[in-house]
Parts: structure tokens; sequence; C-alpha cells
């Protein structure tokens, strides 16, 4: 923990508006990356956001620093997105089980030429089942198990609902490149 | 296969490892609104509306007298010196008693009779103050003593006289001292050990920190689902007009005897289409409308809501000249009488007071141009549907474009006619149409007093859509509605 994070934490510990808004500078842009990165509209990535940070002043008393604050405030954020997409029921196909198409899943692709941006929003067009344990899984780092216990559902479904969710990024990402070999062809 | 996959979700990692997108500004007021919601201080309720409060102040008082119970019966147990003085006198009296009913016993012999002082004087020392202190705090109170004498005053007689000399009155006294103090039973029992018991308490780390913070309550935060009344004051235009038609069909009144509006007049003198004008002469006058209304938020800024309304429109409406009677002097006026033709359904009675009678019609009759005023008021019952656009929906103060659409429904109009009689009509007379549309728009400025009560300010215009009336030839009307109007709002919590 920095000096400078301290004395944001203690400030906010102490309710002070200052040190309040400073946290959300510094932490709202990634956070808010992290809540479109959950959600379908921004309008509701807005709301997680919201929501997230007024949890983030009200608890921030029992933050002792055992992490980083940056991993506790997103920790928040991640459960304040996985409650929001609970209410709205959009995670409604995460029971169903699908298989993945073996060819497509061999052939890996590599991320590299790729935008973040451009990358959100593939995830974004996923299905919301497969949106969201994709991310929990292959970006925020929970394991199948940790994901069935905190969706609800079976190790199972998790891990075939991250299965479709890579199956289908892969197909997004394998245009992307097609589409860029094309215009390099037609260049030449 | 799997490096290769932990490799590809460790790519998907860093790339969002930096990402970061600012957000909106106003989610930032949005948060600093909610805090200030959150830390504001609830008002404090009177202290005798409070249990706690009467449960403090009886604890208080319990307490208070049990204080002052036990400071009493301290105060009575100390020792003090009257105390004392008054014990070692009713011992004195027991033991010089004794001596009178045995005066051949050696202490009554050492004694001087009839010298209480001076035994007092030579006990005083005896029972001194530190000895008393000591007694006390061994747990032998002097009241105690004075109590087993009182109780057993011959056994202390037999004690003095046959175990202590008589000269030495303060031993005697000692020594009976000593056997009641031996009676430990009233003695307070010898403090022990409270058996302690120990427990262990297990705590477990949760990695899982914000679920921790997730499962705690929540307070309530507003849902989409709100009720609102609102009155507004405005003005009410029927816009009410005669036809082109009616203007043709009066020059033909004159011309060919044609039937006029509502009775028959024929070569009425000085009716003619210029002053049979169209022109839309009505002015509005102060109207009201009171509203119930419920609404939905859709998402964040859109909504719906609809309701009931009783409307209560006042206007003045001009007609262009009447008819009289030369020689009766009966009159009538244009208007009235326009809406009384067609398949109006008026009452017999209501007809001659509005018209001429037919012996009047021919030449005896004159059309006199000349405006006039009459008062004409509506009452229709509204059912509004409106959708609605919210503008910075986080702060206090938003705005909202509303659009829709009014269902009205005809309940009466009061027309005040030229000869002053007031001409009623209802949904059976059949000259309005029962059900009629208008089109709505509108601009709402919602000030947030609370988490869950709003009020507002909404500029509201409506225009029907329809003919109001039914099977008029001769007028027309499309009612126009607008004001201004003042609402609360509650707004359900989630």
């Amino acid at each position: 923990m920095t000096f400078d994070e301290k004395e944001l934490i203690n400030g906010c510990q102490a309710q002070d508006r200052a040190a309040q808004k400073r946290l959300y500078d510094v932490f709202g842009g990634k956070m808010y990356a992290i809540s479109l990165r959950y959600t379908k509209n921004r309008d509701d990535a807005q709301d997680i956001l919201q929501d997230a940070f007024i949890k983030v002043y009200e608890h921030i008393h029992s933050f002792r620093g055992e992490s980083p604050l940056e991993f506790w405030i997103r920790s928040i954020v991640v459960n304040t997105a996985l409650k929001h997409l609970k209410k709205q029921k959009n995670m409604v196909d995460l029971d169903e089980v699908y298989r993945t198409d073996k060819d497509i899943e061999n052939a890996e692709q590599s991320l590299a030429g790729f935008q973040w941006q451009q990358l959100m929003e593939f995830i974004r067009e996923l299905p919301a089942g497969c949106q969201t344990v994709f991310n929990l899984f292959a970006i925020e780092g929970y394991k199948h198990q940790e994901i069935a216990e905190m969706l609800n559902i079976s190790e199972g479904t998790s891990k075939s609902q991250f299965a479709r969710a890579r199956t289908l990024l892969q197909q997004k990402l394998n245009k992307e490149h097609r589409f860029d070999n094309e215009s390099i062809k037609r260049q030449s | 296969m799997n490096q290769s996959k932990d490799n590809l979700n460790e790519e998907w990692r860093k790339v969002f490892d930096k990402a970061s997108e600012t957000p909106p500004p106003d989610i930032w007021e949005g948060i600093e609104r909610r805090l200030d919601e959150r830390n504001r201080v609830p008002l404090a309720m009177p202290w005798w509306k409070k249990t706690q409060a009467w449960v403090a102040a009886a604890s208080v008082l319990l307490a208070l007298g049990a204080g002052a119970v036990l400071f009493m019966m301290n105060k009575g147990g100390d020792a003090g010196p009257e105390f004392r003085e008054q014990v070692i006198a009713s011992e004195h009296i027991e033991t010089e008693a004794g001596a009178q009913d045995a005066p051949e016993g050696p202490a009554v012999a050492a004694r001087e009779p009839g010298t209480p002082e001076k035994v007092q004087g030579e006990r005083a020392p005896a029972v001194s103050r530190s000895e008393k202190q000591d007694k006390i705090r061994k747990g032998y109170p002097e009241q105690d003593a004075v109590l087993l004498a009182k109780s057993e005053p011959q056994a202390v007689k037999r004690d003095l006289h046959a175990e202590k000399p008589a000269e030495s009155s303060p031993a005697v006294r000692g020594e009976a001292e000593e056997s009641l103090l031996a009676l430990d039973f009233i003695a307070p029992p010898e403090p022990r050990e409270i058996d302690t018991y120990w427990q262990t308490r297990y705590v477990f780390f949760n990695p899982y920190a914000g679920k921790l913070v997730e499962e705690q309550p929540a307070k309530p935060e507003p849902g989409p689902l709100w009720a609102g009344l609102s009155l507004m004051p405005g003005g009410f235009n029927p816009n009410m007009q005669f036809s082109h038609e009616s203007v043709y069909q009066m020059n033909n009144v004159v011309s060919t005897g044609y039937t006029a509006p509502g009775n028959q007049f024929s070569n009425i003198v000085g009716l003619n289409s210029n002053r049979a004008t169209t022109d839309n002469r009505d002015q509005p006058k102060i109207s009201f409308q009171g509203a119930a209304q419920v609404g939905f938020k859709l998402s964040k800024r859109w909504s719906i809501e609809s309701g009931v309304a009783f409307l209560q429109g006042n206007s003045t409406s001009r007609s262009p000249g009447f008819f009289m009677d030369r020689t009766t002097h009966e009159s009538a006026d244009l208007l009235s009488n326009a809406m009384a033709s067609g398949n109006a359904n008026y009452s017999d009675a209501t007809v001659h007071r509005l018209q001429l009678n037919s012996s009047d019609a021919g030449s005896s009759a004159v059309y006199i141009p000349m405006d006039k005023n009459m008062r004409n008021s509506y009452s229709y019952l509204q059912v509004p549907a409106y959708a609605g656009y919210t503008f910075r929906p986080e702060k206090q103060l938003s705005y909202t474009l509303l659009g829709g659409g009014i269902t009205n429904f005809f309940l009466k109009n009061n027309l005040e006619t030229a000869s002053g009689y007031t001409l009623e009509t209802t949904r059976e007379n059949n000259v309005y149409n029962e059900l009629n549309f208008s089109a709505a728009a509108g601009m709402r400025l919602n000030y947030r007093l609370s988490g869950a009560w709003n009020t507002s300010l909404t500029a509201n215009y409506q225009y029907s859509l329809m003919n109001s009336f039914k099977s008029n030839r001769f007028l027309t009307s499309r009612p126009q509605v607008y004001g201004v109007s003042w609402g609360v709002r509650y707004t359900f919590q989630k």
C-alpha cells in the first residue's frame, strides 16, 4: 500500500468528500470498464458502477489493506455486477450445456493487434451466461468451482459456458483476421 | 493444449488489466447525492415518545431508590457514635438490673450503685472506635449484639454475673460481646472463587471480501413504480366555431326563409353572413385539472405514466348575435340555438326557453347582430397516457419531456345564454361526443425531496383531435387545454 493510498483510505473512512472523489477519480475509469464488460448496455454499467462505489464508501472501514485497494474495489464491482445480472435474470441460459466445436477450439488465436475496446465488444456480444462465465474465469481468474458457487450453477455448466464463450470469441477473432488478410490481399 | 489455453487467458487478462474508460460525469453526481442522503441525520423523535427513554428513566429511578434504601441501611448499621452509645447504655441498664436482682454477687458489690455516668465513663474507652471498626471489618456489626442482648437478656446477665469479676465491668462486657459475636451464622460468607468458563473462537479468513459486503442488508432504494397527485390551474378554450355551412344557411334564412338553426325562422331582418362570422372568439378562463397518476420507470430515463383526471374547463364564448321578436321582445341567441339544432335531445321546456315561439317566426322576428360574451364551462373525465424521457435522472433537479394522448369522457356543459338562462348539456342530450381524444405534450421539472418523495411542476398542453360536437351542422369545437400543474409523487421502495 502506498502512502497516498493509505491517506486516501483514511480520508474515505472519515467520510471526507474530497477523498471519496479522489478515490472515484483514481479507480472510476477502470471499474467502469469492468462494469461495461459484464453488461450489454451503458445504462446498466453506470448503475453497477454507482452501486459499487456506494458500497465501497460504506464498507471502506472494513478494508484492512491485506490486498491492494484496487483488487478490493474490483471484487465489489464484480459482485455488484453479478447481483445486477441476477436481478435482471440475464443468466437464464446458464443451465444449458453446449457442445464445443473442437476444430475451432483447437485453433488458438492470439489477441495481438486487437484493441481492448474491440475485444470488449466481442465479449459483450456473447450470450449473457457465456459473457459472465468468461469474464469470471478468463479475466478475473476465478476457478470453475468458485464460479459455480457464485452463480449457483454446476461446475460442468460453468465449464461448458466458458467453452462456448471461447468458441464464439474464436469465431469473432478469426473473422476479424480474415477480413484483415483479405484487405491486405486486396491492397497488394 | 492446457498451457496454450492458460496463455490465452493470460493474454485476455493482460489486455483488460489497464482497460479504463472515463465514466459520464453524472455518475459521480449520483453517488454524491446518495451519500448525502445516507448521511442525512433523521429528525429526532421527542424523547417522551421513545420507549427507551422511559425504560432508562425507570431504571435510573429504580437505581436511585435502591441506592437510597441501601444508604439508609448502611447509615443505620454504620455503628455511628449515637447508635453505639445507645448500645452501651442499654447493656449498662441490663447489667445494673442484674446487680439489683442479686445484691450478694461480687460484681454488684464492686459496682457503685447510682453512678451510671461513671460506669458509662469507664466503659466508653473500653469499646474504642478502632475496636468497633475492627468488629465491623470482621463482619460483626454492633447492632447484632443489641439484637441478641434484647432477645436473651437473662443469659447475658447470667454470663456476666457468673464469669466476670465485678470490678472489671469493661472486661465482663467484652466477654459478653465475644460470646455474642461468636454467633457467626449471621456473618457474611467467605468469598469464594467463581468457576471460569473458557470459550474458544475460531475466525476463518474469507477471500471473497466483496461477497461479504454483498450479504449485508442494503438500504431500501427507489423502485420503478410511483404514484402521485397533481393540481393544474390553467386555461381552457373550447375553440367553438360556426361552420361556413351555417353562415351560408343563415344567408338563406334571409332570402328564402330557410330553417334556421334550432327553430323555424323566416324572413329574419338583418341576418347576413358578415355578422355570422367564423372567427374563433372564445376566451379561456381560469380552469382546473386535478389528477391522480401512477408511473413506471422502464429504464434509467424512460418511463410511462397514466392515471385519471377531472377537468373543469371554463371559458367565455361569444355569440355573433340574437333573434328577437319585435312584438313580444322575446329573444334567442344564435349560439345556443345552433347547439340545440340537429339531433339534439333537449326537453321541450328547454327548447322553448331557448327559441322564439314558432308563431313569432316570420316578419316579426329580427336578427340583431350584437356580440355577447357568454359563460361556457365544460366538465371532462380524462384518462391520460404519457411516455416520458428524463434528463439528469440522477440529480436532485431533473426534467422530463412528456408526450402522449388523453381519452376525454364528456360529463357536462353549461352555456349561459343571452337571455340569462343557463343551458345545461349532458351526455343524454346527444350534443357532444361522449368520448374524445386529445394529443398531449409537456415538460416536467422534478425536484427530489427525499429518497421516496418528489415534487414537480409540469407545463402541459392538450389539443383535441376530434370535433367535440356529435352531429351539429353549424358548430365545431376542438378544445385546447394548457396550464402548469404542481404535483407530489411517492416512489415505492424496492
